[in-house]
């Protein structure tokens, strides 16, 4: 139930931060998806069940502050959470670079999965030049943030009765 | 056994949250009410988080911009100083063009933008999107805004340049489409002298902060499109916006496929990118 309450602060900040903080710091006019790094950290944390379910809320929540269809954003992240749990299920040990090479490739492949979902449903130019080279510097931008993300959401996402959780000493 | 288990279970989540997001997709891009309302609640709720972090943010983002462009801005200033002079001389001018204009307006009975009351708003920041042009404004429908009015900036008597269209309210906050937004279009005509020259639409285009201006040829002679032109608002009885508001100038032609049809690129009268203070325009008048 805590956990649940962590995850939705997550979620709460996560959209606070997209529409404030990462309005003013923009590279090359592009902002990263913070949800969507924080997406990744609970698929790599908890498996593709919790990713894609996770990454499904935290998509609608980003859905309803911007213009694009509510959903898109749901679609990519709820596909790339799955993928994310997925892959983590076949690794064996991990490096220090793993959050932002799982931030950059996670935040790419979660870019197309946008890009193409809109350009099925009719969203103009979404299948252009412009909006891969979007797609590729906020990936880059998503790698940077996630050295910060990762660590953050990976212990809000451990579950209550794992040896690392957060535990109030009584 | 079991991790086929597993395995089968877990693709049949994805498929379920693969296909709720497509009929929510389905739902908003037909309009639904229920998802508007549900984007104006979240805002109403999520809105005294972001004032809070804007009146922490803002500030600081404002000092570093400041400190980074000294020198520009000191040209800006006093480049704006020469343009504030010339538009002060081209105002007295036109204003006789204005009367006349307005008195003719009467007499066909045309809605203008002196028949809506504007309500001054701060753009309180740039959108959250990457793949849409959008900002956020400091008002909402407390202060009677809403989705589909019209935003500018200038005075509505003298001329406003249009620079978006609300397209989400909550109670304290609005989104507003810029108009260089690939999903943005409008009705327009060039005005060319003292004379309208050819209508057309000006729509956003991805990649790019250029406007297209496409001509509606209804005859068999081309149009002629100068840059240098200014395109403004057609208007109307049906239409979303008032007449005459300023949308950009013709910076240069465009072919666009036929041997007659021109197209042009339109250059934003403004900086969409540094607005500060804009004013939604209450059009059509709610009587």
């Amino acid at each position: 139930m805590i956990r649940r309450i962590r995850l939705g602060l997550v979620i709460v900040v996560c959209v606070v931060l997209q529409t404030t903080l990462f309005t003013h710091l923009r590279i090359d006019g592009v902002g990263p998806d913070v949800g969507l790094v924080a997406v990744l950290a609970v698929a790599y944390e908890d498996g593709a069940d919790t990713g894609a379910i996770f990454g499904f809320i935290m998509g609608l929540a980003i859905d309803l502050f911007l213009t694009t269809p509510l959903g898109l954003s749901a679609l990519s992240f709820a596909v790339t959470g799955y993928a994310v749990g997925v892959f983590q299920a076949g690794v064996v040990r991990t490096t220090p670079w793993l959050a932002p090479l799982l931030g950059g490739i996670g935040g790419f492949f979660g870019g197309l999965v946008f890009l193409t979902a809109g350009a099925v449903v009719g969203q103009p130019g979404f299948l252009s030049f412009d909006s891969l080279r979007i797609v590729l510097i906020a990936s880059f931008y998503d790698a940077l943030i996630a050295v910060v993300v990762f660590p953050i959401v990976r212990r809000a996402a451990r579950h209550d009765d794992s040896p690392s959780a957060w535990r109030v000493r009584g | 056994m079991v991790v086929y288990r597993h395995d089968r279970r877990r693709r049949l989540t994805l498929v379920l949250l693969v296909i709720t997001s497509l009929a929510l997709i389905s739902l908003d891009e037909r309009g639904s009410g229920l998802i508007d309302s549900a984007r104006t609640a979240a805002q109403d709720v999520i809105s005294p988080l972001q004032t809070l972090a804007d009146d922490v943010i803002n500030p600081v983002a404002d000092w570093f911009d400041g400190l980074g462009r000294a020198n520009e801005l000191q040209d800006q200033n006093q480049q704006l100083r020469r343009q504030l002079a010339d538009a002060r001389s081209e105002i007295a001018a036109a204003k006789g063009s204005a009367a006349r204009l307005a008195e003719l307006e009467k007499i066909l009975d045309l809605p203008s933008i002196d028949d809506s009351t504007g309500i001054t708003a701060d753009v309180v920041s740039q959108g959250a999107g990457n793949f849409t042009r959008t900002f956020q404004i400091s008002k909402g429908s407390n202060s009677g805004i809403v989705k589909g009015f019209p935003v500018v900036v200038g005075d509505t008597t003298n001329g406003a340049a249009l620079v978006g269209q609300v397209v989400s309210v909550s109670k304290s906050r609005a989104v507003v489409r810029r108009i260089d937004d690939r999903n943005f279009g409008v009705g327009a005509h060039l005005v060319q002298g003292a004379n309208f020259g050819p209508a057309g639409t000006a729509t956003g285009q991805p990649g790019s902060n250029l406007l297209r201006f496409s001509v509606i040829v209804d005859s068999a002679t081309g149009a002629v499109l100068k840059r240098g032109d200014v395109a403004v608002t057609l208007g109307g009885d049906k239409d979303l916006f008032p007449p005459n508001l300023v949308i950009g100038s013709v910076v240069h032609e465009v072919g666009a496929g036929g041997a007659i049809a021109r197209d042009a690129e339109l250059r934003p009268i403004v900086d969409l990118d540094a607005l500060t203070v804009v004013k939604v325009l209450k059009y059509p008048p709610i009587p």
